[in-house]
């Protein structure tokens, strides 16, 4: 089953940090795709954030940028785990793996670190489209 | 029962590591100490000047921003050796010494070990220079007796 337009919006809503519209639309998703569809995007799109963002050697930049997202607010420095999000970036760019990391853990983190990619790059709606298009494309080829 | 002038000497030298022969140097002075049996109160006063360079760096006001920048920092620049640095215990001992009361964490020995990394890295964020080095050590070494007066005290009751 491919990403749904559903799905597809409720990330929208998240990455241009609309935080009403995404309880909406979330809300509205069938749990079941939720595991699923919408996981497979959220890992899609982290993909292509992190190659975007990161060189694939520059394990300091990664450090870097972690504590960077962990010190935008207190709740994120006790609640992200500066290690497993390490890990989670660094598995994408080919080092390291994160078989021993549950799957809510590395979902949630991802979401986490993807947010503050996106906010970072300041992406205009038609950049963002793209984006989630290019992101959407290979969560269906993950799924399938 | 104190912090002794050797002891003082081999944790200077060891944070004034700017070359292969100044490493060798306190190296060789650790191992004098060791095999010497005069390590007891080195522990401390590593304690005294990790807290009174914490203290130096982020006081009167910080916030968990900083220690977790801070930290990034001080891990970015060896992040060829990833395993070097626990960040949770680096942002807790480093939180802990500018007191914030905070559950018991990590183990002892690892304390020490995280105090070991990020002392250097405080002096060197301080930009102390051999002067400054002995300002700080002259600072701890007063705190560091009163710790080990202090554990005395509490083994003997």
């Amino acid at each position: 089953m491919p990403v749904t337009d559903e799905q597809v919006a409720a990330q929208r809503a998240l990455l241009r940090d609309d935080m009403d519209q995404h309880k909406v639309l979330y809300a509205q998703l069938d749990r079941e795709m939720v595991r699923t569809g919408y996981s497979a995007l959220v890992t899609g799109a982290f993909c292509q954030a992190v190659e975007r963002r990161f060189a694939r050697d520059d394990r300091a930049e990664v450090i870097r940028f972690v504590g960077d997202v962990r010190s935008r607010s207190e709740a994120l420095a006790k609640e992200l785990d500066p290690q497993v999000a390490e890990r989670v970036i660094r598995v994408v760019l080919g080092d390291g793996s994160i078989a021993d990391v549950d799957d809510v853990t590395a979902v949630g983190t991802q979401l986490v670190l993807l947010t503050a990619i996106v906010a970072d790059e300041q992406l205009d709606e038609a950049a963002l489209d793209a984006f989630l298009a290019s992101a959407r494309k290979l969560a269906d080829q993950l799924m399938a | 029962m104190a912090v002794t002038d050797e002891q003082v000497a081999a944790l200077r030298a060891y944070l004034y590591i700017r070359s292969d022969e100044e490493a060798d140097k306190a190296e060789q002075l650790f191992k004098q100490l060791a095999r010497s049996g005069a390590v007891e109160g080195i522990g401390e006063l590593l304690y005294a000047a990790f807290t009174v360079a914490a203290r130096r760096k982020f006081s009167p006001t910080w916030t968990l921003a900083d220690i977790v920048r801070f930290v990034a920092q001080v891990r970015a620049q060896a992040s060829d050796e990833p395993s070097l640095l626990d960040p949770a215990a680096a942002e807790h001992q480093l939180r802990t010494a500018l007191g914030a009361k905070l559950p018991g964490y990590p183990a002892e020995e690892a304390r020490a070990q995280t105090q070991l990394v990020l002392l250097p890295a405080l002096a060197d964020s301080l930009g102390l220079d051999q002067a400054g080095l002995d300002g700080l050590l002259a600072e701890a070494r007063p705190l560091a007796d009163q710790l080990i007066t202090q554990q005395h005290r509490s083994s003997r009751a």
